[in-house]
């Protein structure tokens, strides 16, 4: 067989009565242009290894049993084309029955605490029974309803989500809420499922991993947003959620006032954790777990400081720049960075006043109202720049910018709708903006300085990848700096802040944490960049967990450090980002 | 072996299963279903994606329900049982809305009031209801759902291996459970069998591969009778690779050509329409084509949709495209190989208008029953069928729990038997060591050329004698490779494989009778359809292992075919 018609495939055997842990095997076996990852099984099961335990079933991609680990991705093998490299492992977080085969929740455990049947008005069947026409169903109340009754309930959305893949017992996972959400969301259903729903959707990161792995693209990251939405919309707000939320509408003055304010409040609550620049409760409060490192408040905050715009000497471009809550209260440093290198490449930024936050923490937990108005404020402000072009240094404020925020008007009128997405049509991450420009940076300009090549390994933000895909651009950005790039096994694993979940299921959000700190540690780097704000400081508490030589920056402070300052081994310790 | 008791045991999860087990239920008897594979998941139902006819008052204006009927009649070429047809034109609207009380979601107009209705092959007018493209799907999640709320056990992984019979009565049934081997009982006072088709005794399917005609083996062997089974329909054009695929629907013949391997375009020798021929015609013609040697290396025909314009596929048959897309093929740019694909079994066990079986208390559902659709089935007609006859099936197998208060005797010779050779398998050490899929290559070859698309004598008397053969010969000699008891995939393919050997000569045997063409059954020794001597039934018995030929009338009730 020449190497180019040869498939190397490894499979996990396992028996669970004769193996202590599964091994893997591999075989070669003739490639031919079409051939399914399915044929590669039936090759091996017939002619080489009889013995080959695999499920499958319609082969339409429909019935997802023959759904298995192909290469680290979950994949219904039916109709995906085969590599040349596989290996293929049943899909985790399921028990094994023999090598690829798992055991799918029989009928009676999987079914019978969760109720997914329709439950109709009182006397709603009789009426119906009595009539010959159909129901008058309106197929705009049955878009959610739709979309999950897509799902072939391959468990595919299961094997990869980081929650479930930690800790079994926590979640039902993605796929149960898929499984429910046909009835929840059947406007026909009078059953109150919200304790049900409410509870299926706690522990869910919103980290949109399972949706990127649905072999049916289905949104269920959105779906399971929906179910918090029409939870709130039933069951209100917890009453400090609530408060938190109210506020983010506030003024800026007001706010500023406030938090300064509170300094000796959070004294008392708080104290520094030793030897660094964090704080941690002194004692448990609410879901806040002591052992929780959050960054302190900056000492004057961003747009306080800012004046409305930042002007380019030689002006070749113009951008309006969106700061995000992180950013303006504990990370300012950051976004001076931002301005530094926009303005250094000739590009001026506006940094429009009035400004509030983007309303992701809104959205996440299902207060669609607070998440429209806190939109319209600053769409309303963000529309007077004129900019052509949005910049944004958060993943996760970008992502809901972006994606968002056409979803929450979807339903009003037409002029709103437009205005909505030419705002979110505008939206650009900072690394794809500077990576768009990246010819300009000739090697020498970009380094700047005693530029030395320094370890770097990436870490992608789930927004950041997943919703504004922007994967290559920093990798390329961190390079033409001078950088070595060492990858991690999984760069894309999500890191377990998930925002609000970090705050409020620390143990969970740590278990999460170690496999990236693990993959992080192998990587030998010295620094880990990221572009959202809510992994930086979920890796920074994993570097505290794991006691690691390593930093924790923000993409922008490595590129200004690079710069403006050079990076090298003299560099360090040196440098305008202030919390190492 | 432990037991299971219910009143009304249904064999199989697909519609007809799904709604005999609710109807059953809805007599006030116990009713327990029991599946080879998984709720939801397994069978053809779940993979039907096209649309259930069902004339209601949402019907086009100039539809009716005779229409129906009489274009089901036309269509099965007067083969159907009348009495069948006229409740399955009837009824299936009133399962339509029974479904939907369950909470089924059928397409509809923007304002919610009006199903949408699609058309196809054979149907005057539109006339059938769907979801998106998967109505079958659709059928099982609301059926499904109300199940789990009537708490109806339901047994999972267990393929069901002989009717236990008590005096030509059912006592109930014993089955294996496939991921660990386990045998298990059922005690029930009358059994619904709903198993399906058997499209997997030919190499090209569109059934999933878990349908191998359990059902009509079972019934064979508690003494019941089939009927109709060399009507076997094909649909013109199935992927013939990759290995996995093979069988699955390939495109439709508008905007394509087909043509042989010499470049030709073949419908010319066989028709003046070309591709817009009717789909036995068109279905035969690729076969003859391949059948003489002018198909391509790996056995098939090729369909062509490069002539068309840019971008013109993608828009029209965006699913289609997409599909292809996925498996590496630019229908713009290449051709795709096709061959006929078997698609439906018309034939099945033989039941009245209550779909009770022969005996008393064995009944039939789905494609596992036979009469409904005649010599050939038209499009859509098959998701009302599940729905009608399982419902009736369910209704009369319901009605017999009360006529007896006790179970009937469990003949404990037969569930030792099956136990014996169920570890028969395990214990052989010395075999020929090739395992049951080698032998099931060789049976799907032999069915395709001599059991397929074109028949003759000839043909049909050596493949019953090599049918004989394998079973005799190669059947008790299969090795396993392995002796895990954990999903042991050749364990269950030979049990199938047992099955569809069984249904091989029941279908050739029939084929073998009717010396005429009608439908889907073509003898090329007797081309011609004949209505003054071929207006019958054949139907199947089995004695003693044997297999025995009978005549029976058709049902001709309501509409007299033209004369010749």
């Amino acid at each position: 067989m020449e190497e180019n018609n040869t498939i190397r495939l490894t499979l996990s055997r396992f028996d669970p009565e004769k193996d202590q842990a599964p091994r893997r095997e591999t075989h070669l076996i003739p490639f031919q242009k079409g051939m399914t990852i399915l044929d590669t099984l039936f090759y091996v099961y017939e002619n080489i290894d009889r013995s080959l335990s695999f499920s499958y079933g319609c082969r339409y991609s429909r019935c997802g049993l023959c759904a298995v680990n192909v290469n680290g991705k979950p994949t219904l093998i039916c109709q995906t084309l085969a590599q040349k490299e596989m290996v293929i492992e049943p899909l985790p977080n399921y028990p094994v029955v023999r090598d690829l085969v798992i055991e799918r929740a029989d009928w009676g455990k999987r079914t019978s605490d969760y109720q997914p049947f329709l439950q109709r008005a009182a006397g709603e069947q009789e009426r119906l029974q009595a009539q010959i026409q159909s129901e008058v169903l309106r197929p705009k109340s049955f878009e959610i309803f739709k979309q999950a009754t897509r799902c072939v309930d391959c468990y595919s959305c299961n094997a990869i989500c980081p929650t479930i893949s930690e800790d079994k017992e926590a979640t039902r996972g993605p796929n149960l809420m898929m499984q429910m959400a046909p009835y929840f969301f059947d406007p026909r259903d009078r059953m109150d499922r919200t304790g049900l729903m409410q509870e299926l959707a706690a522990k869910c990161l919103l980290c949109g991993t399972c949706a990127e792995n649905c072999p049916k693209d289905l949104a269920i990251d959105e779906i399971i947003a929906d179910a918090r939405a029409k939870v709130v919309e039933k069951k209100g707000l917890p009453w400090a959620k609530k408060r938190f939320l109210q506020a983010l509408l506030w003024s800026r003055s007001l706010l500023s006032f406030l938090l300064k304010g509170s300094s000796l409040f959070r004294g008392l609550l708080f104290q520094k954790v030793p030897q660094e620049s964090g704080l941690h409760l002194r004692f448990p409060l609410g879901k806040l777990d002591v052992r929780r490192i959050l960054p302190d408040l900056a000492k004057d905050f961003f747009l306080d400081k800012f004046p409305g715009e930042a002007l380019a000497p030689q002006e070749s471009d113009r951008v309006a720049f969106f700061v995000g809550c992180s950013m303006n209260y504990l990370y300012p440093p950051i976004g001076e960075a931002a301005i530094r290198i926009l303005n250094r490449y000739g590009v001026s930024v506006l940094i429009p006043d009035g400004q509030k936050c983007c309303g992701l923490p809104a959205y996440g937990a299902g207060d669609l109202a607070r998440a429209k108005k806190l939109a319209l404020a600053n769409i309303e402000v963000f529309e007077k720049t004129n900019a052509s072009r949005v910049v944004v240094a958060c993943g996760s404020c970008g992502a809901h910018l972006m994606k968002h925020y056409p979803k929450l008007f979807q339903d009003e009128d037409p002029a709103l709708k437009e205005r909505i997405e030419c705002f979110s049509e505008s939206i650009i991450d900072l690394t794809a903006y500077l990576a768009e420009r990246i010819g300009e940076f000739t090697p020498p300009a970009l380094i700047g300085g005693q530029g030395q090549a320094l370890r770097v390994t990436y870490h992608d933000s789930c927004h950041l990848k997943r919703k504004l895909g922007v994967r290559e651009e920093p990798r390329t950005l961190l390079q033409a700096a001078g950088m070595e790039l060492a990858e991690m096994a999984e760069p894309d694993r999500c890191c377990g802040m998930g925002g609000s979940f970090g705050l409020e299921n620390y143990e969970l959000s740590a278990k999460i944490l170690d496999h990236k700190m693990e993959d992080i540690e192998k990587t030998g780097a010295e620094i880990v960049a990221t572009g959202c704000m809510g992994c930086l400081m979920q890796l920074k508490q994993g570097i505290h967990n794991h006691s690691l030589k390593i930093r924790a920056k923000h993409i922008i402070e490595v590129l200004d450090e690079v710069m403006v300052n050079g990076l090298g081994k003299q560099a360090q310790g040196r440098g305008s980002a202030g919390n190492d | 072996m432990q037991f299971l008791e219910t009143d009304v045991l249904v064999i199989g999860g697909g519609g007809a299963g799904a709604m005999a087990t609710l109807h059953a239920h809805n007599q006030g008897a116990k009713a327990m279903m029991v599946i080879k594979g998984k709720f939801g998941r397994t069978g053809g139902t779940t993979c039907a994606m096209g649309a259930a006819t069902a004339v209601g008052p949402w019907h086009e204006p100039e539809d009716s329900q005779q229409v129906h009927f009489e274009d089901t009649i036309k269509g099965g070429s007067y083969l159907n049982d009348q009495n069948l047809v006229r409740i399955l034109v009837e009824e299936s609207p009133q399962r339509v809305l029974e479904l939907e009380r369950l909470g089924a979601f059928w397409e509809r107009t923007e304002e919610g009031d009006r199903y949408l209705l699609r058309i196809d092959g054979g149907h005057t007018y539109p006339r059938s209801v769907y979801l998106e493209d998967r109505p079958g799907r659709e059928m099982l999640r609301a059926m499904g759902a109300e199940i789990i709320r009537r708490k109806i056990p339901v047994v999972e992984d267990t393929m069901i291996l002989r009717l236990l019979m008590d005096d030509g009565q059912v006592a109930g049934a014993v089955g294996t459970n496939l991921f660990n081997t386990e045998m298990i009982g059922f005690r029930a006072k009358s059994i619904v069998l709903a198993t399906g088709g058997a499209g997997n005794i030919y190499p090209f399917t569109t059934n999933p591969a878990d349908v191998t005609g359990d059902g009509y083996v079972l019934a064979l062997q508690a003494g019941a009778e089939l009927v109709d089974m060399e009507f076997v329909q094909f649909y013109p054009l199935g992927l013939i690779f990759p290995e996995s695929l093979k069988g699955m629907l390939a495109g439709t013949f508008y905007y394509s050509k087909l043509l042989n391997a010499k470049g030709e375009r073949l419908m010319k020798y066989y028709d003046p329409r070309l591709e817009m021929s009717t789909r036995d015609i068109i279905a035969r013609a690729i076969y003859s084509e391949i059948q003489k040697g002018n198909g391509t290396p790996r056995g098939g025909v090729l369909c062509d949709m490069t002539y068309n314009p840019p971008g013109f596929m993608k828009k029209q048959l965006p699913a289609l495209y997409d599909f292809y897309l996925k498996i590496g093929i630019e229908v713009e740019k290449q051709m795709v190989e096709v061959a006929p694909t078997c698609h439906f079994f018309m034939g099945g066990i033989r039941v009245n208008e209550e779909w009770r079986s022969t005996l008393d208390t064995l009944f039939a559902g789905g494609e596992a029953a036979g009469g409904v659709q005649g010599a050939n089935r038209l499009s859509q007609n098959s998701l009302a069928d599940i729905m009608v006859s399982g419902a009736r099936a369910g209704d009369a197998a319901g009605q017999e729990a009360p006529k007896r208060s006790s179970f009937r005797k469990i003949n404990e010779e037969v569930t030792a038997e099956e136990r014996k050779k169920l570890e028969a398998l395990f214990l052989r050490k010395k075999g020929d060591n090739l395992g049951p899929r080698k032998i099931k290559n060789r049976l799907n070859k032999l069915m395709w050329d001599a059991v397929g698309l074109i028949r003759n004598e000839e043909g049909l008397k050596g493949a019953l004698a090599e049918f004989r053969r394998m079973e005799e010969e190669e059947l008790p000699n299969i090795t396993l490779a392995t002796p895990s008891r954990r999903y042991n995939r050749e364990f269950f393919e030979t049990m199938e494989l047992a099955n569809l050997l069984k249904v091989a000569k029941a279908v050739a045997t029939s084929a073998l009778n009717r010396t005429e063409s009608r439908g889907a059954h073509f003898r090329e020794d007797y081309p011609k359809w004949d209505n003054r001597n071929w207006l019958k039934h054949l139907q199947i018995n089995q004695r003693d292992g044997n297999l025995q030929i009978r005549e029976g009338p058709v049902n001709l009730s309501e509409m007299k075919p033209p004369e010749e």
